[in-house]
């Protein structure tokens, strides 16, 4: 028997039909705030391959929806000791591909909604994406990946529902307001970054789904985009102290920047 | 390196200008991003087309207003840059 299940991606929706019970009940607990039921866009089938290992493997219907994807035998996913996170790297992989397909990015960030614009902060590991979520207190998207589209002509954030880290995402969006590159220090000063820095900081911050590498095209959609999103939305690198006074200082240092520069950055 | 030689893009790079300066992704070699400078950057750009070393010091002269010798020899060492780094193959 088949278990069908919808989520909702950056407007956006993947159906998954999967033939083992417990696996559809673990995707239909976690991706509940992203469940939708429109017309899928996308559908992937994922067959359970019998034997004393559990392996899921990904079926050729992908290829139905104009993308030339190979599935060998590295591809497949394998779940040990019921760990989810096997299943959950390859399902990521395989939506993050074919979204940047669809011309939208995913970058290593966290992400909170404040007065209805999106800020975005990325980083390494250990930067602090996720402990300035938490004391940034707004509504937080997501505390490590962060999906970003063109819509209308203006770059829109969207939260992922893979690779949370403790933080429960919400599905939600809201156009850019600003990226924010971490670095830890033991004071604070925001610097607002040139276009090519951006662009670098982006391009090192993108997360690129192993399969995007097989086409040119994907990676040249990712360029485009990446240098779109260094034109129309400011970037800055944010050393920061961590305390809870956070978004008085990003605001304040924020605002000393545009008023030197001129440049409209809402935020209250 | 022979003068004569013509010098040519590898396959399976993508590559993009931002503010003068280009940023190069090689597809085989994941998590790498190559940044080139101005003059860099004009250099790249003359390889679109099938360039030999020669060519590409024209080019560098007249853009930057330098030297014979001085161009002859910033090309030649950004061209075994180049090289080196697998971004450049000459025929």
């Amino acid at each position: 028997m088949n278990y069908t299940l919808k989520i909702k991606i950056a407007d956006y929706v993947f159906q998954c039909i999967i033939e083992d019970f417990n696996l559809y009940k673990i995707l239909r607990n976690k991706y509940r705030a992203f469940s939708d039921k429109r017309r899928a866009d996308v559908v992937m089938h994922f067959s359970l391959k019998h034997d004393n290992r559990r392996y899921y493997k990904l079926k050729d219907d992908f290829k139905k929806h104009k993308i030339d994807f190979n599935v060998n035998s590295k591809d497949m996913c394998r779940i040990i000791h019921n760990n989810f996170y096997g299943f959950e790297n390859f399902l990521s992989s395989v939506i993050y591909y074919w979204l940047l397909h669809k011309k939208v990015i995913v970058l290593h960030a966290s992400g909170v909604i404040r007065n209805r614009k999106a800020y975005v902060f990325c980083g390494k590991p250990g930067a602090g994406k996720t402990t300035i979520a938490k004391l940034l207190g707004s509504q937080i998207m997501n505390d490590n990946e962060i999906l970003i589209k063109k819509r209308n002509s203006k770059f829109v954030a969207y939260s992922s529902p893979f690779k949370r880290r403790g933080i429960k995402p919400k599905n939600i969006n809201a156009p850019l307001a600003g990226i924010f590159f971490l670095k830890r220090r033991n004071f604070k000063k925001i610097t607002k970054l040139g276009k090519d820095q951006a662009f670098k900081h982006i391009i090192i911050n993108h997360y690129i789904p192993k399969f995007s590498y097989q086409y040119k095209n994907d990676v040249e959609n990712l360029f485009k985009m990446c240098i779109g999103i260094t034109g129309s939305a400011p970037c800055y690198e944010l050393s920061f102290k961590l305390d809870k006074k956070i978004w008085r200082d990003i605001n304040a240092l924020t605002k000393l920047h545009n008023e030197k520069e001129g440049f409209s950055f809402r935020n209250s | 390196m022979r003068l004569q030689n013509y010098i040519m893009k590898k396959k399976d790079l993508v590559s993009g200008t931002v503010e003068n300066k280009t940023f190069i992704i090689d597809l085989k070699k994941k998590n790498v991003v190559y940044e080139l400078n101005r003059a860099g950057s004009f250099i790249w750009g003359l390889i679109n087309d099938k360039k030999s070393i020669p060519d590409l010091v024209d080019g560098v002269k007249k853009e930057f207003g330098i030297g014979e010798k001085k161009a002859e020899a910033d090309v030649k060492q950004f061209i075994s840059t180049l090289k080196k780094s697998k971004l450049v193959i000459s025929k």
